[in-house]
């Protein structure tokens, strides 16, 4: 799955670009026939991995970009997320900071994930998550 | 390119490039203060270029504006995006994209790839 994206979105960090993110996601899912219930699974982990972009990736009054690839191969989807400010680094005191659920929940709703510092910067997350048949449900 | 709220979108052609530029376009258009009715008309002047480009992959940039939307759509030649606007019989994209928005042009990148562009709603930034 590391060839050309099915869908490649780039848009500013901001929470309204996560609605175009889960209707382009949607979009996916409409053509491909996934379950409902995972795409309401999927929804949420690229949810709060755009929301870690949107919250933590740039300075307060700063515009970043935000990157999205979709590639859906087979039972699995491959999801990046990536983002091109400071990345994800350890706050000891940070206002915008929520409950620290997000990776949490991103790791138990894929199969895999990884996080990689990108060489121009930013950080990159990388999520596999596998499609259930309806029959598994 | 205006503003700093674009959106690309890089898609593979085919149904999958339908399905979630509609809803992209029609999610971008919903954060421009579009009434309904004008979501629906991008929406319907996306659906009609997209129909008509012969491409193996679709590109498409989204510029919200503060009561309207932007919407380029290619990659195309310029003869071939031309050839698109002047299908102006009923149905005919060119008929489509000139009937629903308030203005259509050619545009075009370095990489020499066209594009074709339209406006649904007012432009205040100019």
């Amino acid at each position: 799955m590391d060839g050309q994206p099915t869908v490649d979105l780039t848009l500013p960090a901001r929470p309204e670009s996560l609605t175009v993110v889960r209707q382009a996601l949607s979009g996916v899912a409409e053509v491909e026939g996934w379950p409902p219930s995972f795409l309401a699974d999927a929804k949420i982990a690229i949810s709060e991995a755009c929301s870690n972009v949107v919250v933590h990736a740039y300075p307060e009054d700063t515009e970043g970009r935000l990157h999205v690839a979709m590639t859906p191969a087979g039972r699995q989807l491959c999801v990046i997320v990536r983002d091109y400010g400071s990345g994800i680094e350890p706050r000891l005191v940070d206002r915008r900071a929520g409950l620290g659920l997000g990776l949490p929940l991103i790791a138990a709703l894929a199969a895999e994930v990884s996080f990689r510092r990108a060489e121009t910067g930013g950080t990159e997350v990388r999520m596999v998550l596998d499609i259930p048949t309806e029959e598994a449900l | 390119v205006k503003g700093f709220g674009r959106i690309d979108v890089e898609v593979t052609a085919g149904p999958i490039a339908d399905a979630v530029i509609r809803r992209v376009v029609a999610a971008s258009a919903a954060q421009s203060r579009l009434p309904i009715d004008r979501i629906n008309d991008a929406v319907l002047a996306a659906d009609a270029l997209l129909g008509a480009l012969a491409t193996s992959f679709v590109s498409v940039t989204l510029v919200p504006l503060d009561e309207g939307i932007e919407v380029s759509i290619g990659p195309t030649s310029d003869r071939e995006a031309q050839q698109i606007l002047d299908e102006m019989h009923p149905g005919g994209p060119g008929a489509v994209v000139r009937g629903l928005s308030e203005r259509v042009w050619l545009g075009g990148d370095p990489d020499g790839r066209h594009c074709i562009t339209f406006r649904v709603g007012r432009d205040d930034t100019n």
